[in-house]
């Protein structure tokens, strides 16, 4: 390997010295935006020699030496662009682009139009955004990650079931990422919504082999999401109200061509109506379910070198449940809360003509919650019990990344990242109590398990002639946990001729570990996903897969065919033991666990797709086949995997009607998922279980199924028809949009799961499926606003310093006062807060704070109540941004003095402690009436705890200026 | 306690996630295309030194066309150490029974004949008795994870011989309940293992801990032919009367009794219904352990010993 690296290199380096050569690079940027254009094609007239923007929107095209050149620059939602340039030395050129000669759905920028024989790729999926959103989906909003489940390879488990399987993989082998930065769960309301919000999405970039070198610790596919940067000219956003979900998003600049923003918020809204529908329907039984998803991300040019990225999001899905047991008070109440946190902060710079390098430190967290309470109630007593789940798991990444192009026949990329990660795997409390005397009382903290992973990863990519191009990647992978190692080499290679008015041909290798293992209830559709890690004992998964591919694209780039066929083996798997489908979690998690599994898929995979004109779509067809192997299950034998799938097919079309009205379909087929059976039926014999006479009395009316194997039988097959209609309208400040859609239009009954229902009068089972969803209208209306004045208030209102001196006012109250709305661990808390501060200039305010919670908890008959009082007095200090006429960023820091006392309403005893702390919080205030009143929302770290055993809380204020 | 509590939570929320969808869900009934299921004979008998053997006959069938049925008129003939010494009689309740009582160290072995099947047979030998050198207990020494006082029992045993040998503990709690005009009454109750807290290395050996909190099924890989002291952790026993005995039960089993006992409690474990309407969740199948030939079922022996120890 070494040596094949060292005569790319040293090839690069003959072909740059040999030829005299200059080169020509900079950003391609929109007119409108101002945006960076990824995947724009570069090309110099007379050499006939070209290339495509990066990612970041930055080109390096290295020419002949001659008096000039001609350089061309086009994108397929551009208007081409041509420059006349000196070319007798090294140049600098930014070139911006207009938008749109062509049809309007293509406005997005993607770089699904660089031919898909010039892709030096195999075995990914790209599809523009516009056209995934097109796909009518089952509440009426797109959804870019479902949409994806369309394309070849990848599939759903099936009705109702969260997570993706893609080459036969398992869901937690899908490494998805946003902005670089990992997220653990992606999938919302059973895998029908992802956490993907289209509306600030700018590109996907999805793998499912030959994977760049650059990526790893995942072994089955690479979905890279990168956001958008926001609108560095003015304001746009969309707002969108859906019978079951709502959004918003706004973009715009900070500062015009120099700083953006974008904001989303998105809630699932279907919780308002569930909770008392259920009731009334259902008398003893009720339930719930809401999501929210929320992003931001700022962008910020320093200069035409720089630029530094905030980004973050947060993700919570929510389902309550209740059940009430007759006309007694008893009942049972479920929460459950699970989502993804991530922070990110990166910055890109470039060096000069050839180098690029990407600086990031970020933090990605996953967790999920379980808090089940009951109540039984009798004439006598009073019986309560509580038990409270968490499980997590987080990251601390930081990593550099460099591009850098030898010549115009090598480029390489190299970088190195580092991962701390620390794994809660469960820990729970549980108390109960008997006529409100405690009985038990007790928290079991499981020991959390911290790992790091460490890479480094070398990639060039060459040209060799007209025909011949391809990869080759190293990727070195480190692991450690509890002083124990793993190193782990993973080559990955890509090879591509392209025969001349044929096809192209590409063959692949790829070797990926990963540190993590995942076992999830995936079956009752609730996420209860517990991540591992890799152990002494359990070592890390492994994959190799091999990949053969051939691509062409036909009517000038309109319409791609591409065909691969792969084979796959994956090691070290890990499975439930025998009878096990839900851990729980109990700290006892390896005697769960089945280890040192093996895995296979091979495929052929077929996918048409046209990308522009009136009429789109593709058609996709996969033909597979995925099994497993593990020592202690179906006697050690090789088994079908459950969501093994020999035929899966899409087709999805998309027609524009008028300019203003667009219609599309889509149907979907796939072969039943793969499950055990019973066949027969028999008599078993167990030990009385009254235990008298213990040696000689035996139960024989028990039964046990038997069964043929382990999943060698098939549910029934899958398909589904959905239709959408898009009726668009322009007005003057935008346009709107009404949706609507039917979802399995002709009510095609699919499995979720099967069960065995005893028939008392014909004493025998039936075998019985349970569908979730039949014919299901949905109707969605958005408006984008694009046009509207307001958004020269955020984005280019510029205020004097007479204006801001005459319309400010320099003296603020602020005050808060709420329930706490966190978890709380039983206390009932309710905050306050109240404050003035002063404007010493109009970027600082300085001021004092008098704040603090109440909190009460019920600890039994013996105890009482506990009630603790926290007050906090301090001083603080605000930088703020106010060019802004609605929305000023700010940062805040703050020192104060806190003082902490406990009552226990039932003894005699008082408890008290005290510190001095502080916080740092970034905020954002949004000032409405003329700027006499404004809201304040802003996030706190601290070194201590805050509140609820949290160092970092959301908070918020209410000011009055005067 | 937590494994009770997960398994109400995920039948609640299996109920409760499909509540969700209530309106539009729906649950049909579906034909399969299954290979036809060929019946064969059931035998199922546990048996030990100085009681008869009983033996359940029946024949399997599919769940989707009947139960199993009892089959009457068969002829089972017992073999002692390949000598026959018994024609099984059918009982008032259905089964067998021997009109021999076997004997420790001996192999039998049983062949049945039933009309419109392959003649069936299994054998088992009866392992020897297992030696119990001594027994302490200790109360309330430890708490577990969900607060329970839990008491230690060590259970010292003489692993006899160079070979495999197969072990089953179970305690139980005797007293005596006074009804009053009603009657004394004795009792036995059966005590609960901790499943967190037993970290013996034989118990964890055997992989069974997770499955069953009644009794502890073990082998003597890792003792094989020594003394060994036992370390078990059981739920303390809170009586309604003052007064009981502790029963500890030791069986010497044999390896089929052993195979299909730890078959049969992870198929147990695994089973589970759904909904309050009792209706059975198709799992992942266990495949259960069986040593007939031409049939289904267990012929499996084992040997004990009691001891009772009066406490308080």
């Amino acid at each position: 390997m070494k040596k094949c690296l060292l005569i790319i290199f040293l090839l690069g380096l003959w072909l740059n010295l040999f030829s005299q050569e200059i080169t020509v690079s900079g950003y391609v940027v929109c007119s409108g935006t101002r945006e960076r254009i990824p995947g724009a094609n570069v090309y110099e007239f007379n050499s006939k020699t070209g290339t495509t923007t990066n990612e970041y929107g930055f080109y390096n095209l290295t020419i002949p030496e001659k008096d000039s050149a001609i350089i061309v620059i086009s994108h397929v939602a551009y208007s081409e662009v041509k420059y006349v340039i000196p070319s007798s030395k090294n140049l600098h050129l930014d070139i911006v682009m207009e938008s749109g000669y062509l049809l309007k759905e293509v406005t997005v920028k993607d770089s699904s139009f660089i031919p898909i024989e010039k892709r030096l790729e195999i075995s990914s999926v790209y599809l523009p955004i516009k056209q995934l959103e097109k796909i009518p989906s089952i509440i009426g909003e797109p959804d870019i990650l479902r949409s994806m489940q369309l394309t070849p390879g990848v599939q759903t488990g099936g009705e109702g079931s969260v997570g993706i399987f893609v080459r036969g993989g398992s869901p937690e082998q899908n490494l998805f990422l946003i902005d670089d930065v990992p997220l653990y769960y992606v999938n919302h309301l059973g895998g029908f919504m992802s956490v993907f919000n289209s509306n600030v999405i700018r590109s996907i970039k999805f793998y499912k082999g030959g994977f760049p070198a650059n990526y790893g610790n995942r072994i089955s596919s690479v979905m890279d999401v990168k956001m958008k940067d926001g609108n560095m000219q003015k304001l746009k956003g969309n707002l969108s109200v859906g019978l079951m979900s709502s959004n918003i998003t706004l973009e715009g600049p900070l500062k015009v061509d120099t700083t953006s923003y974008v904001f989303s918020a998105r809630r699932f809204m279907y919780d308002i109506i569930m909770l008392p529908l259920s009731y009334v329907i259902l008398d003893d039984q009720s339930a719930a379910y809401t999501f929210y998803d929320l992003n931001f991300r700022i962008t910020h040019k320093i200069n035409k070198n720089n630029s530094v990225i905030m980004n973050s999001y947060l993700g919570n899905d929510r389902f309550i449940a209740n059940s009430f047991f007759g006309f007694s008070k008893s009942k049972t109440r479920i929460v459950s809360q699970w989502g993804n946190n991530l922070a990110s902060f990166v910055w890109k710079h470039n060096y000069g003509n050839n180098l690029n390098s990407s600086i990031s430190l970020s933090y990605s967290k996953y967790r999920t919650s379980i808090k089940t309470k009951n109540i039984l109630k009798d004439n006598s007593q009073n019986f309560e019990s509580e038990l409270n789940s968490f499980s997590g798991i987080s990251d601390i990444i930081s990593k550099i990344d460099f591009d850098y192009n030898i010549c115009k026949n090598l480029k390489i990329q190299f970088g190195i990242s580092g991962t701390y990660t620390s794994f809660l795997p469960g820990s729970y409390s549980y108390k109960s109590s008997i006529n409100d005397l405690n009985v038990i009382d007790t928290f079991s903290n499981q020991i959390g398990i911290n790992a790091f992973n460490n890479s480094a990863y070398l990639s060039g990519e060459f040209y060799l002639g007209k025909y011949l191009s391809g990869i080759i990647g190293l990727r070195m992978a480190h692991y450690s946990i509890n002083s124990k190692n793993y190193f782990s080499p993973e080559p990955r290679t890509i090879l591509s001729y392209q025969i001349p008015k044929a096809f192209t041909v590409k063959v692949s290798f790829s070797e990926m570990h990963q540190s993590l293992h995942m076992l999830s209830s995936t079956g009752i559709g609730i996420p209860i996903d517990r991540w591992f890690p890799a152990t002494h004992n359990i070592a890390p998964s492994h994959s190799r897969q091999v990949d053969f591919g051939l691509a062409r694209s036909f009517f000038d780039n309109a319409l791609e065919f591409s065909v691969d066929a792969y084979y796959k083996e994956l090691d070290n798997l890990i499975t439930y033991k025998e009878g096990f489908s839900f851990a729980g979690f109990a700290d006892d998690w390896t005697n769960f666990l089945e280890t040192g599994g093996k895995g296979k898929s091979k495929g052929v995979e077929f996918f048409l797709n046209k990308t522009r004109g009136r009429m789109t779509g593709f058609l996709s067809y996969t033909l597979s086949r995925t099994t497993r192997q593990f020592e202690n299950i179906n006697n050690g034998e090789e088994y079908f995997y459950k969501y093994d799938r020999t035929h899966d097919i899409a087709i999805v079309w998309a027609f524009d009607l008028k300019d203003n009205v667009n219609i599309a379909a889509s149907w979907v087929y796939g072969t039943g998922n793969a499950i055990s059976l019973p066949t027969g039926i028999i008599n078993t014999i167990e030990q009385d279980v009254n235990f008298e006479n213990q040696n000689n009395s035996y139960n024989y009316n028990q039964t046990a199924f038997i069964y043929d194997g382990v999943n060698n039988h098939r549910m029934r097959a899958y398909h589904r028809l959905d239709l959408g209609v898009n009726f668009i309208k322009s007005t003057k400040w935008g346009e709107r949009t009404l949706n609507i859609s039917i979802y399995n239009v002709y009510n095609r009954q699919n499995p979720y799961y099967y069960f065995m229902q005893f028939d008392d009068v014909k004493n025998k089972y039936n075998l019985k499926q349970q569908s979730l969803f039949p014919f299901m209208p949905a109707v969605s209306y958005s408006v984008n606003f694009d046009k509207v004045s307001i958004g020269e208030g955020l984005g280019q209102y510029k205020r004097t310093k007479a204006e801001w001196l005459a319309n400010s006012s320099k003296n603020n109250i602020g005050v808060q006062f709420n329930k706490w709305l966190g978890y709380g661990d039983g206390w009932d808390m309710h905050v306050f807060a109240l404050r003035y501060g002063y404007s010493v200039k109009k970027y600082l305010r300085i001021g004092a704070e008098f704040s603090g919670y109440r909190s009460e908890r019920y600890f039994g008959a013996n105890y009482g109540s506990i009630i603790n009082h926290n007050l906090n007095i301090g001083l603080f200090v605000r930088c703020k941004y106010s060019k802004l006429k609605y929305l000023h960023p700010f940062f805040e820091t703050s020192c104060y003095y806190s003082y902490n006392y406990f009552i226990t309403e039932n003894e005699p005893r008082f408890v008290e402690h005290q510190h001095i702390t502080g916080y740092i919080a970034p905020g954002i205030t949004l000032n409405v009436l003329k700027g006499g009143l404004n809201f304040d929302i802003f996030y706190k770290f601290a070194p201590i705890v805050i509140i609820d055993s949290k160092k970092s809380v959301i908070t918020w204020r209410v000011g009055f200026n005067f | 306690m937590k494994n009770r509590d997960f398994s109400i939570y995920k039948r609640i929320s299996i109920s409760t996630i499909s509540l969700s969808f209530i309106i539009l869900s729906c649950t049909k009934t579906i034909n399969v295309d299954l290979p036809n299921h060929i019946p064969l004979p059931i035998i199922n008998s546990f048996f030990c030194p100085c009681n008869a053997i009983k033996v359940q006959l029946t024949e399997s069938s599919s769940p989707y066309i009947s139960m199993p049925r009892q089959i009457k008129n068969a002829t089972l003939l017992l073999y002692e150490n390949g000598l026959l010494v018994d024609s099984l009689i059918q009982d008032t309740s259905g089964l067998y029974v021997s009109s021999v009582f076997p004997q420790e160290d001996f192999e039998y072995t049983l062949i049945s004949t039933i009309e419109g099947y392959d003649q069936c047979s299994t054998f088992n030998k009866i392992p020897k008795k297992p030696v119990l050198t001594s027994v302490t207990f200790q109360d309330s020494v430890l708490i577990d994870d969900d607060g329970f006082y839990l008491s230690k029992a060590e259970i010292i045993i003489d692993d006899v011989g160079d070979g495999k040998n197969f072990y089953e503990i179970s305690l139980s709690a005797r007293y005596f309940k006074d009804w009053g005009i009603g009657g004394i009454e004795e009792c036995i109750e059966g005590l609960i293992f901790s499943q967190s807290k037993n970290t013996d290395p034989v118990l964890l050996e055997s992989g069974l801990l997770p499955y069953e909190y009644s009794c502890l099924l073990f082998s003597n890989n890792l003792f094989t032919g020594e003394r060994y002291a036992l370390q078990v952790y059981y739920l303390d026993w809170y009586p309604d009367y003052n007064e009981y005995d502790l029963i500890i039960n030791v069986r010497s089993v044999s390896e089929d009794y052993y195979n299909y006992q730890k078959k049969t409690k992870i198929y147990n474990y695994s089973s589970g219904t759904i909904f309050s309407s009792g209706d059975t969740e198709i799992g992942d199948p266990v495949s259960l352990f069986s040593n007939v030939e031409n049939g289904y079922g267990i012929f499996a022996a084992y040997s004990f010993i009691s001891d009772t120890i009066p406490k308080y």
